[in-house]
Parts: C-alpha cells; structure tokens; sequence
C-alpha cells in the first residue's frame, strides 16, 4: 500500500508538471513578444546624410525587434548637451542608446558617458573616443577613407609638388575627423603638395583662402556640401573638390561633376550593423571588441550609375 | 568468471524477490497506466501531427492565394503601364506630324493623369535625341541614349513591350537633388515627321515606389514569411531585404529559384529548410517567390502542442485516478482477505476470515473460512480427545486405589499377621508396594510390557490370597514382546474382569491365561478365562461408549482400556474380546511392535506416534 501511494504520488507529480509547464507556455505565447528598446543619437538627425543610415537603422530595428527611437536633434555642439541627451534617453526607458559622439577626446568621457547613461549599453557610431575600443563602436576606417582621398587625388594629378591644397577637416575633436586627417597627410607626405590650410569650421572660411589653393578637400559630409556651395562661386570655381559624404547634395554635385570624387561610406550598413550589435550583445561588452568594420566606396561621375555605386547611393525608396 | 555469475544471480533473484513484492493494486495500476500513457501519447502525436499537416495545407494554400492576388495586382499594374505606353503610341505618337506638330501637351497630360506611377514618359528619335518628354524638365548633358540598355532592346525587338530591371533614371536633371529608382518600359515606335516615317523609342518609366508598395503590402513585418519578385533571368526587382542585399548582409537564392517551375518547391538554403512557391507574371516573366521556412510552420503550431501536452496530461490525470479507484476496488478485498488471514496466521484462532468483494473473492473468502471453521472444528475435538485420554488415565489410576480392593488386600494383611503369619504378610505387602509403583510409575503413561506383566503378576498374587484355590493363573509371555511399548494398567482391569465376571464362582475350576505373543508387527496380550461366558450381542457393546457398566471392582471397563489404546497408538489398535456362553472369554490386547526406549516413550506421551 505504501508503495502503491508513492507510485501514484510520483506519477500525479509527473502528471501535475506537464500540467504546469503546458500552462506556463499556453500563458507566456500569450504575451507580446518582447520589444529592445534603443534611442539613437545623432548630429542634426534630420538631415539628409542620416538616410541611408535611417533605413539601415529601422531594417534592423524590424529584423530584432528593437523599439527605435531616433532622437531629434539639432548641432550637438557640446559634449554636456550630449550627456543630457543620453540621460534622458536612459531615464525614458531606453535599454540601449547609439550616440555619435561629439567630442573623443579626454580620459574622463569614459565615466561621464557610463555615468549618463545609467544602466543602458552604449554604443558609438561613426566615431569613435579616446582611447580607442572602451565602447562599443561601429565605424568606417575612417583613417583608411582620408588615405583613400589623398590616393585618388595623386591617381589624377599625377605630379604633385607645388599643387596647394586646402582642408576642410570638420570638427577636430571628433576622433573620426582627426583619423581622417591623419589618413591624409600620411599618404601626402612625400608628395611635395602644399597643404595651405586646415579649417575646422567652413563658416570661417575666406574666399581669398579658397582662391588660393588649387586642391579642396572637404573630410566631412556637411563640410563637402560647403565646399561645393563655395565652387558655385565663379571665382573659384577652378579648384578640384574631393569629399567625404553620402549625402543627395553630394551625390548630385558628383554627377554635375563639381566634386571630383566623393568617398561615400556605407551608412545603411552602419545603421543595420549599430542596431543589430547592441540587440544581439546588449550585456556582454567583451563581445564588443571585436567591433564590425563598416565599408566605404570610391565614387568618381564616370562611374557613379554602375550598378553596385546606384545601390549604395541612391535610396530605394523616396 | 564465477563472481560475474554469482553477481548475476543475485541481482536475479533481488529483482525477482522486488517485482513479487508488488501489490495487486500497483500491478494493475501500472499496467493499466501504462497502457493508458501509451494509448494517450499514440492519439495525442497522432492529432497534433494531423494538426500540423493540416496548418502547413492551410499555410501552402494561403500563400498560394495571396501570391495569385499580388501576381493579379501587378499583372493589373503593369498593363496599366502598358496602356499608358499604347495610349501615348497609338493616339498621340501615330497622329502626329512632328514635322508641324508637338505631342508635348498631350504627352503631359497622359502623365499628370498617372503621375503617382509615374516618373516620366519621353520619346527618343532613332539618334537619341529627345522629342518630348513629361514632366519638362532639362536633359542631363552628354547623354549616350542609345547605349542604354532600355532604348537598345526596344530599337532590338521592335514588335515587344520592354521592362527592364529597377535602376536609377539618369536622363533629366533634377535641382531638388532627387534620383528616382525606377522601370523602364520602352518600345519602338514609328516617328512621321514632314509625313516622312522614322523609328523612335518610347520610354514610360514607371516609379519603383508603386512596385515596392504593391509587394511590400503582401510582407507582413517581422514575419519570416515574404515574398520578392524577379525578372526572367533572376536579377531581384523586389525583395523586402534589398539594401541588405546590396549591403551583402543577406542572401537570397534567387539564381536557383529562376530554374522553379511555377507551383510549391522545397529547398535547403543557408542551412535552412523552405518551401519555396513560384508564380510567374504574366508578359513580362518576371516570378514572384514566396519564400516560407519550414520553421514557421512549427511557430504557429506552438500553442497547438502546449494545448497538447495539456490535454495529455489532464487525461492522465483522470486516467491515473480512474486506475486508482479500478485497481482499488478490485484489489480491495483480496487485500482485506489477506489481512484477516495474516491475522489469522498469528495465532488468533477466532478472527472473522473476509467475506465479501467480487464473486471470486467472496466465494475464496467462504472457502477460506469454512476451512478455517474445519480447522478449528479438529483442534476442539484434539482437546477434547486430550481431555478425554487424561481423563481415562485418571480412572485408571483411580482404580488402582479403590477401596473395596484396597480394603480386602489390607483385611488380609491384618488377618495374616493375627495368624502370625509373617511370610504371607510381607509377601502381600511388598506386592501391594509393587502394584503402587507400577502404577504411579513416575507419572508416564506408557512403560514396557514387561513392567505392565509384573504389575498384572502382582495383581494377581494378592487377588490370588484372597481368592484362595478359587482360580488358578498362568501367564505364557514370549520374551521378545516384553521390551516393547505398552501404556500402562491395561492388562490389570482384564484380569480384574476375567476374576469377576468369569472365575470368581467356578469354585476351583476357574483358570485364567495370560499370553503374550508377536505377530509380524503387532504385540497381542491376551487375557483368556473360562468362566460363563456371554453372548455375541453383549459382547459386541462392550467397546461401545454407552455400555458403561459397573457391577464389581473398579469399574473402569473395557472400553475404557479401548479408548486409551486407540487414543495412544492410532485407531487400528485396541481390544478384541471373543466369548460365546459357557466357553470363556478372550480378551485381546492389540498393540503395535515399538521397542522400549526413553524416545519412543517420549514420543509416544506426547502423541507423535499416531502421526
């Protein structure tokens, strides 16, 4: 009798767990699956040059179910106007936030940026911060694209020396930027070319600055735009412009052929690869040093409709 | 070698000895559940199987359905385009005289009516060079027309409608920085300028925007289901992953898919399993492919297989319960059966044995009982046997003091010494000493035949005092009986009947004859007289139980030497009496051939000997 009663208790037992674990899977399918919150943090996320980088970012956010929030911004000019930004994504419920950040240079943006950030995983875009690799980051080889700059210009001038070239170099602060420079003037050693100047801000750029170089050389998207804006001038209009950008404007002064090339990194990529690192590894930040690589391409207007450059330029859908 | 085997057997013999361990009721209960389990998990497979066959019939025909609804819709699109491009042909481009004529206005209307599919509509003289085109806007500069593949293939085959692949239109410039993917449906068309004919082309070029639209509707987000479109040769004009395509951070396999028939396929790709089912458009060969991986057929049945496992289990449940009462009521009562027989079994004699429970059982418990009534039925009349055998030991004894007997044996005695004879007196007294002692003979109740002839012997000699020269007295013993087994005073009550009821007034002639003789292995004493003797009916009630008569002596009768005979060495042994009137008496003493000793005196007194 008293075996008989443990059978049947172990056997009820069994039979209550099937129960149980057919209830707890009948109740947990009826709940919604869940949603990775992320907010995204760009310069000026309006603008054009983000649309690319848009597509990729909601292509991503619909492949895992991440919940994104692009966060409408103006110029962050500030590091502290950022910090804000990221804290009140953070208090907002946001598990994962991308941020370009605005400034990467200095040891303590480290804390200040974890500390803003509460308990949400950081991930940079674009550029990256001093030292290198403490965030996650996804980011083009941006030394690799001012190099490539440099080596398109020495493909179509064939000599060099006493060519005078002017830099428009973006924000010097950004660590994008100055990888960029450095990318340049590296390949550019040597030549004997003439770097005349080097102009952070376009705004505060002479036009008696821009007469006297022969070479422009824009290393930023809206920096590029700029300087086409200056070519339009008659005066000018002489000076050969190589760029940085994906922008339409861009891309559309290409085919008008004022810039001369245009180094256009690939942002869907960028976009799909951010959103897909920080949902796929949101806690395991060892995983993060292995950051992905986003590609570039080399566009000159003779080649601008070949098929593989159409499907990086051009939106799909307008 | 031999320790392996002993291993084994003893691991035999414990699971042995555990399954005999079982209960009827867990017996039952576990074949019965076990049964039921399998029963359960053979239909609950077998449906669930049925419901997933069914759900992936459901599944292949719904994807059909909205694969024929999004070919219908674009076959609907495209020969939309198609009638745009024979309008502007066959009632503007036809009617006209380019020489004095411009089909700008109409050309503009024909657009403006369809703007929303449309990004531009422009015809192109056999050169290249523009005629008309709609919106108006600048062509871009050193434009090679005729190197595009649209205007090739039109100026190629002239009698078609052309639909190239999606590509960014790069004829007009566009200040607001715009580029337009699009299709391009071109065709030749027959140019009449100063009412000469020359060949042009006509370009519609359709706004990719509509296509992707109309596909996009039939890709439900997040679903892994979807569905894309390509052109004849497997170029993807449609995919709801296309940047990721052209990113290469997908893959498709379209370039195997264009070998499809129409209709469903299964194929591994990227070591996925996916039924892939292909629907060519009509006109153009393009294929719409609707790709479903297996997977999402077990993902829509998830709930199905939980509901499942919950209906197996809840008929478990009622199935092990069910089992339960089952089991119980059939083993119940066995078990109530068992339980008054253990209680039975530990001595309690009076326990009730269990009748009751199914037909079998109760008729097992009647069986039972009845036999237990038997048993104890023979234990009580063991008792009584023993009470009896004691009983007539205890006459037996009592004889032996009676005292009428003892009276006349010490009158006697008293008279011999009055007649100063010493001799005689001491004789009969120390005979009376020995009749004591034989008699008590340590409280046994059986001793050799030899002691029971010398109790009889002097019986007889103090008898023989008394009864002067009335009767004579021979005893005729062969040795070898006399190491045997006998109970005791059984031969004195014959020679004290033999005196009383035979001799005792034949005045002399009375003469009485002990013998003792073996025969195989029986030992017969026998008393014999040969007094008056009785009839053949008296002599056949003297071993009878009512026949309890008592006129001299003792009064412990023959029947009371029988029983105790019977009672001792089994119901084959006793006494035979033989007597007809004026003959004499025999009475028989029979006997079993046991030797003497200490054991086989034991074992008879403690009756093992009629075992």
């Amino acid at each position: 009798m008293g075996k008989n009663k443990i059978y049947f208790g172990c056997l009820v037992a069994v039979v209550l767990l099937l129960l149980a674990y057919a209830s707890y899977g009948m109740l947990n399918r009826g709940q919604k699956e869940k949603t990775y919150p992320v907010s995204v943090i760009v310069d000026n996320s309006s603008s054009d040059r983000w649309f690319a980088f848009r597509e990729g970012l909601k292509q991503a956010a619909r492949d895992y179910h991440v919940q994104l929030n692009i966060v409408s911004t103006g110029e962050l000019a500030t590091l502290h106007e950022e910090r804000m930004l990221i804290e009140r994504e953070s208090e907002n419920g946001a598990k994962g936030i991308i941020v370009q950040m605005c400034d990467g240079q200095g040891e303590e943006i480290f804390a200040q940026v974890q500390e803003s950030a509460g308990g949400a995983d950081i991930l940079l875009v674009e550029t990256d911060v001093e030292p290198e690799g403490i965030f996650p980051a996804v980011i083009p080889d941006n030394y690799e694209m001012g190099r490539m700059l440099a080596v398109s210009i020495k493909e179509d001038m064939g000599v060099l020396p006493g060519e005078k070239i002017g830099i428009l170099t973006g924000r010097r602060e950004r660590l994008s930027q100055k990888q960029r420079l450095q990318g340049f003037l590296d390949e550019m050693e040597g030549t004997g070319v003439e770097i005349l100047w080097q102009i952070a801000d376009s705004d505060y750029v002479q036009t008696e600055q821009l007469k006297s170089v022969e070479i422009l050389v824009a290393l930023e998207n809206d920096e590029t735009e700029r300087a086409v804006d200056f070519l339009a001038d008659s005066e000018i209009q002489s000076s050969a412009l190589y760029g940085i950008g994906c922008s339409e404007k861009n891309v559309y002064y290409l085919d008008k052929r004022r810039i001369n090339v245009l180094i256009v990194p690939n942002e869907f990529h960028m976009g799909y690869q951010s959103v897909a690192t920080i949902a796929v590894q949101p806690q395991d930040h060892v995983g993060y040093l292995q950051n992905p690589v986003v590609n570039f391409q080399v566009v000159r207007p003779e080649d601008l409709y070949e098929e593989d450059n159409q499907k990086l330029l051009f939106p799909l859908v307008q | 070698m031999n320790r392996v085997k002993a291993f084994l057997i003893r691991k035999k013999s414990e699971y042995t000895g555990r399954r005999r361990s079982y209960s009827i009721q867990m017996t039952i209960s576990i074949s019965f559940t076990i049964i039921s389990v399998c029963s359960v998990c053979f239909l609950s497979i077998m449906l669930y199987q049925q419901f997933v066959n069914k759900t992936k019939d459901i599944t292949i025909e719904r994807t059909e359905q909205v694969l024929s609804q999004t070919a219908i819709n674009l076959e609907d699109y495209l020969r939309n385009m198609r009638r745009i491009s024979d309008a502007m042909y066959y009632t503007v481009i036809k009617d006209k005289d380019l020489g004095y004529e411009s089909m700008g206005e109409e050309m503009n209307l024909l657009y403006e009516a369809n703007k929303d599919n449309l990004i531009s509509i422009a015809c192109y003289t056999n050169e290249g060079t523009l005629v008309a085109a709609a919106p108006i806007a600048n062509q871009k500069e050193n434009l090679d027309v005729e190197e595009r593949e649209w205007f090739q293939e039109a100026v190629g085959q002239m009698e078609n409608l052309h639909f190239s692949t999606p590509h960014v239109q790069n004829l007009f410039d566009d200040p607001s920085y715009r580029y337009y993917w699009v299709i391009s449906l071109s065709r030749a068309v027959e140019l009449t300028s100063n009412g000469k004919s020359a060949l042009g082309v006509l370009l519609v070029d359709m706004n990719y925007s509509s296509i992707e639209q109309l596909l996009s509707k039939a890709n439900k987000d997040n679903a892994s289901e979807y569905l894309y479109l390509m052109d004849s040769s497997g170029e993807i004009i449609y995919h709801p992953r296309q940047k990721l395509i052209y990113a290469d951070l997908y893959q498709e396999n379209n370039l195997e898919a264009v070998q499809y028939d129409d209709g469903s396929h299964e194929e591994v790709f990227d070591g996925e399993k996916r039924l892939i089912t292909v629907k060519t458009v009509s006109y153009t060969g393009w294929k719409i492919v609707s790709v479903t991986p297996m997977t999402s057929f077990q993902m829509g049945i998830t709930d199905m297989r939980f509901f499942m496992i919950m209906l197996m289990a809840l008929s478990l449940l009622m199935v092990v319960v069910i089992n339960q009462l089952v089991s119980g009521q059939i083993a119940k009562p066995l078990q109530k059966l068992n339980e008054s027989v253990k209680e039975w079994e530990t001595g309690n004699l009076y326990s009730a044995i269990y009748v009751g429970g199914p037909i079998e059982v109760e008729h097992l418990g009647r069986a039972l009982r009845a036999t237990v009534a038997q048993i104890r039925q023979m234990m009580q009349d063991i008792l009584v046997e023993q009470e009896e055998k004691r009983k007539s030991e205890l006459d037996a004894l009592q004889s032996q003091i009676n005292p009428h007997f003892l009276y006349n044996t010490l009158d006697s005695i008293v008279w011999m010494i009055e007649g100063e004879r010493y001799q005689d007196a001491v004789f009969m007294v120390t005979q009376l000493a020995s009749l004591f002692r034989i008699s008590l003979s340590r409280g046994r109740t059986v001793i050799s035949v030899e002691e029971e002839l010398k109790h009889a012997g002097n019986y007889m000699n103090i008898q023989m005092v008394r009864y002067k020269d009335v009767f004579d007295v021979k005893f005729e013993i062969e040795p070898e009986i006399l190491s045997c087994c006998t109970i005791k005073l059984v031969v004195q009550p014959l020679l004290e009947n033999a005196i009383y009821y035979g001799v005792e007034c034949m005045d002399g002639e009375g003469e009485i004859l002990v013998k003792g003789y073996r025969q195989d292995e029986n030992v017969y004493i026998e008393v014999k007289d040969n007094g008056l003797g009785m009839p053949e009916e008296e002599v056949s009630q003297l071993l009878k139980e009512n026949h309890r008569v008592r006129k001299h002596g003792s009064g412990v009768g023959l029947i009371n030497v029988h029983n105790r005979i019977r009672l001792c060495f089994g119901e084959s042994y006793g006494l035979e009496i033989e007597s007809a009137p004026d003959e004499g008496t025999t009475v028989r003493i029979h006997l079993p051939y046991i030797c003497y000793s200490d054991e086989t005196r034991n074992k008879l007194e403690a009756g093992k000997q009629r075992e």
